[in-house]
């Protein structure tokens, strides 16, 4: 029941809202509707009883004569994810309440639909249910690139939709070939976990479910639509995509590829770490390059995520709490960065390092902050970053070291361009000949941001005491 | 057989207004009698599973589930005509007569349970098109549409007799259940029997607008009132689907199977052409009739994989696809008689002066995109699953690398009405009827893709 709330209050209240024009009071009735979801999600977490089982479930007949059913729960893995998106989406909506967004009914409704449906990602226990939450949380944040997205967000927000769809296009395929290996056919977890294949089908599975994850993620060399598409949309809608969205497709490597092709993925394995690798430092050498920090992070991100997805394919239990630690602490960084991005754009119009500098003698609210995130995000010890990144690269370690150098040479690289980038931006002369404090509202989004930062640094407990026992028993029984 | 009977005198009567002059009374008389049929045909006394009127008619819950969707979209389609046919005073009555013997024709050939009465209903539901097609007189598009459609219609009909005489020169019989049971006592069937089978799918095809018989539909739906041409492509098409699926299953089940070859083939075809070439239209009627081809050929899909759940999955789709069309021909109509122009340009900047009409739209174009969660979606993953169960997986594959390309020309319909426009916002007059009618088929859609089961559960 809890978990059908937490879907549908969200959903429903989205939804309404895009109905009714948005007037002053519809970004408060917004951050409402999330803050309550917020609540619930951690009033959950809290009574989450940290065993390998699924909890808070739902079952009921939903389309009995295709074989699918509405099942709904979460498990260890999911209540952190839970956890996730609806703790940080209260802080995407707060940090767009100073702006004055054109069609607000429409741009907050879509907003909650894509936070609702992501949760619904993270708890479907149906496979059906799960591609179709997959795909509901595709739309808004198609609609948030078209209708609020700055310069060429048009041909952006197409190629974005048609990339992703082709990605889940093919996924489908493989979750109906999955269906119909039972007799009447049957999307239930349990009866898919259980279904035993081939070698050629389930590599089949593997690729047609990878390619639509390795897209979303999105890894090397699928990420082409990623640095146009964070870099164009409203920064509200990057936060979602960065923060949250990416890790459904994190997630589902975990949730459905481990389990359903584990042997296909011993066989296939070592080639897509070898491309995520490779992929990491990839990423790295061409943020170094940018000159426009919401690219320069677009493209860190292609590294960070990288890395946890070849932690994942691992299939240890360390990759894997490795990723759960890394997902939460990079929605967190991410956010954080862009809430920066977007700080520097409205109090100078720019992105461009270039054209920064100094900023740190004017803003001290402002630099500490930002320079908090950014330890964070190249994984200094005692921020979030660093316990996650650290049980990744020793889980790619422990497979094969080359691994770990190509991955290590990307986190390396990482601070480089980090660090470049803030002396560029904050140090030096001054080149802005204004630049206001952090104001409220700032301080709103971003001290919770560096609270999280330290507090997971130095209790990275919080979140695998949940996520623990889940991955055990998922790796048990591979 | 209520709804054919009270139609049919409803039909008659409104041919009398017109002579009567009592215009006034001409819409709410019709909705009030098709809402009446629409009531009736749910009576249990309209059920009969024997073939009644000496084995003409059978009026099962195949036929019941078929008449009330053709009812059901036909009581849309005239609330919306109310606004459409205001200027024209002449012939009111008539044209709404003509309407009402069309969906009668269309019940007909869904309940009918003999060659015959199959042949009747088909002409009953064309003649009244033929007619309506041409009923904006002054306008040289529309003269041509009614004739093209016409002279088509009436050389494909030769076909369709032509079958029909050779099925029955070899089992003897036009009865359903006659001609079934000669051909399973018919070891080896008779050469003769097939081509007459293949003649009455040519009729079918044509009917649907199937490739290879396709051609006229662009140029009939582009010329048609868009009234009408939202009548043809959802009650008629749902009404020829009914139909040939009627004859599949109770005529020639026993045969079937060596047809679905062809019908594969044919559907492959049909998804591939529709969809390529509705990429390049910029008219949007013109586009939505290559959009009904691409989506007639999904629906063979159900028919190449025809099992026990086939009947309610083509029902499903064609209600739903039915429903999208009404709700983007009510847009159109509503920015045409501001425009004047049948592009889609023409939408621009609808979402700045008509919020609710937009977000009609982006529903009915999601749902023929085949979005999760729509009811579009739903209705292609059952057809799908239909073609999959005999085994047609390359089929599927192509359908679905298709409904792909269905996401571009469906979102630039869309995405044009968010433009905003270079020259103000045009302005659409407010109408309650239109309002009312696309606010109702917009929770339809919704409620039928969140809870399918209503019609989805294999009657």
């Amino acid at each position: 029941m809890l978990t059908t709330l937490l879907l549908f209050i969200p959903i429903l209240g989205g939804f309404l809202l895009t109905l009714i024009p948005g007037t002053n009071s519809t970004r408060w009735q917004a951050l409402l509707l999330s803050l309550v979801a917020a609540a619930l999600s951690v009033y959950m977490a809290s009574s989450f009883v940290p065993t390998g089982g699924v909890q808070f479930e739902a079952q009921s007949e939903w389309l009995p004569m295709l074989g699918i059913g509405y099942h709904v729960g979460a498990d260890g893995i999911s209540m952190v994810m839970l956890l996730l998106t609806n703790l940080l989406s209260p802080l995407i909506f707060l940090s767009t309440v100073k702006h004055d967004i054109a069609n607000r009914g429409l741009f907050y409704g879509l907003m909650l639909i894509m936070q609702g449906a992501m949760t619904g990602v993270f708890v479907a226990q149906d496979l059906f249910l799960y591609y179709i939450f997959w795909e509901l949380a595709l739309i808004p944040a198609y609609f948030l690139v078209l209708l609020w997205g700055s310069g060429q967000h048009r041909k952006t927000a197409m190629k974005f939709f048609i990339y992703t769809l082709v990605g889940s296009l093919l996924m489908l395929v493989a979750i109906i070939f999955l269906s119909q290996q039972w007799s009447p056919a049957s999307f239930d977890i349990s009866n898919v976990y259980k279904v035993s294949l081939s070698p050629e089908a389930e590599t089949f599975v593997l690729l047609s479910f990878m390619l639509a994850y390795a897209i979303k993620i999105p890894v090397f060399p699928f990420h082409t639509w990623q640095p146009d598409t964070y870099t164009q949309a409203p920064t509200a809608g990057t936060m979602l995509l960065s923060g949250i969205m990416l890790k459904m497709g994190l997630y589902s490597m975990i949730r459905w590829v481990l389990p359903v092709a584990p042997n296909a993925l011993q066989e296939h394995g070592p080639w897509m770490i070898w491309l995520m690798v490779i992929g990491i430092a990839y990423a790295s050498v061409i943020a170094i390059q940018q000159k426009d920090l919401k690219r320069l992070f677009a493209y860190s991100s292609i590294a960070h995520v990288g890395l946890i997805a070849a932690g994942i394919l691992t299939a240890s239990t360390e990759g894997l709490t490795g990723s759960m630690l890394q997902m939460f602490a990079h929605g967190v960084n991410a956010i954080g960065l862009f809430y920066i991005c977007a700080i520097l754009m409205e109090r100078t119009q720019t992105n461009e390092i270039a054209q920064l500098g100094g900023i740190r003698n004017i803003a001290p609210w402002f630099a500490t902050t930002y320079f908090v995130v950014l330890l964070g995000s190249v994984a200094l010890p005692l921020t979030n970053g660093f316990p996650g990144e650290f049980m990744l690269l020793s889980s790619l370690f422990k497979q094969n070291w080359v691994w770990s150098l190509v991955a290590g040479s990307g986190v390396i690289l990482g601070a480089v361009y980090m660090f470049k980038s803030y002396q560029g931006v904050m140090l030096g002369e001054t080149k802005v000949s204004a630049f206001p404090d952090l104001d409220i509202w700032d301080k709103a989004v971003l001290v919770p941001i560096v609270i999280a930062i330290v507090l997971m640094g130095l209790f990275p407990d919080l979140i695998t005491r949940i996520a623990q026992p889940s991955i055990e028993q998922l790796l048990q029984s591979l | 057989m209520y709804p054919i009977i009270i139609l049919s005198l409803a039909g008659i009567l409104s041919m009398f207004i017109g002579a009567y002059k009592l215009k006034k009374l001409a819409l709410p008389a019709v909705l009030v009698a098709t809402l009446a049929a629409f009531v009736s045909n749910f009576l249990p006394q309209n059920l009969h599973d024997a073939p009644v009127y000496s084995g003409m008619l059978k009026f099962d819950s195949f036929a019941v589930n078929f008449s009330a969707v053709l009812m059901g979209i036909t009581l849309v389609i005239l609330i919306l005509s109310r606004r459409y046919y205001r200027d024209n005073h002449e012939h009111l009555g008539d044209i709404y007569a003509l309407f009402l013997f069309s969906v009668v024709g269309g019940m007909i050939m869904v309940g009918s349970y003999n060659l015959v009465m199959f042949f009747v209903g088909l002409e009953i539901l064309s003649i009244p098109l033929y007619i309506l097609a041409t009923s904006e007189r002054n306008n040289l598009l529309s003269n041509e549409a009614g004739l093209k459609y016409f002279l088509m219609g009436s050389f494909i009909t030769v076909f369709l007799l032509l079958g029909m005489v050779l099925i029955y020169g070899m089992s003897g019989s036009f009865d359903f259940g006659a001609i079934s049971a000669y051909l399973s006592s018919t070891p080896e069937t008779p050469v003769l029997v097939k081509l007459g089978v293949m003649l009455i799918m040519i009729a079918f095809i044509f009917k649907i607008s199937a490739a290879p018989f396709h051609f006229w539909a662009p140029d009939v739906y582009q010329g048609s009132p868009a009234v009408i041409m939202v009548f043809m492509s959802t009650v008629a098409k749902t009404a020829a689907f009914g139909g040939f699926l009627r004859f599949l299953t109770q005529a020639i089940a026993p045969i079937g199977d060596s047809f679905t070859p062809l019908l594969a083939v044919l559907s492959a075809l049909t998804i591939t052409i529709g969809n390529l070439m509705a990429l390049n239209q910029n008219n949007l009627k013109r586009l939505l009739a290559f959009s009904s081809i691409a989506n007639a050929g999904y629906v063979m899909l159900a028919l190449v994989g025809l099992g026990v759940n086939s009947s309610s999955t083509v029902l499903y789709y064609m209600l739903v696809y039915s429903i999208a069309n009404v709700i983007t021909i009510a847009v159109y109509l509503t920015v045409k008689e501001s425009l004047g122009s049948g592009s889609i340009d023409g939408l621009k900047g609808l979402y700045q002066s008509k919020p609710l009409l937009t977000f009609c739209l982006v529903l009915a174009m999601l749902s023929l995109a085949g979005i999760p969660p729509l009811a579009g979606f739903i209705g292609k993953y059952a057809v799908f699953v239909e073609a999959l169960h005999n085994g047609y997986a390359w089929l599927v594959v192509l359908a679905a690398l298709n409904s792909a390309i269905g996401i571009f020309y469906y979102f630039r319909v869309m995405r044009t009405a968010f433009q905003n426009a270079e020259e103000g916002p045009v302005t659409v007059p407010y109408v309650l009827g239109y309002s009312t009618v696309l606010v109702i088929c917009t929770l339809v859609l919704l409620v039928l893709g969140i809870f399918p089961n209503v019609v989805l559960n294999g009657w």
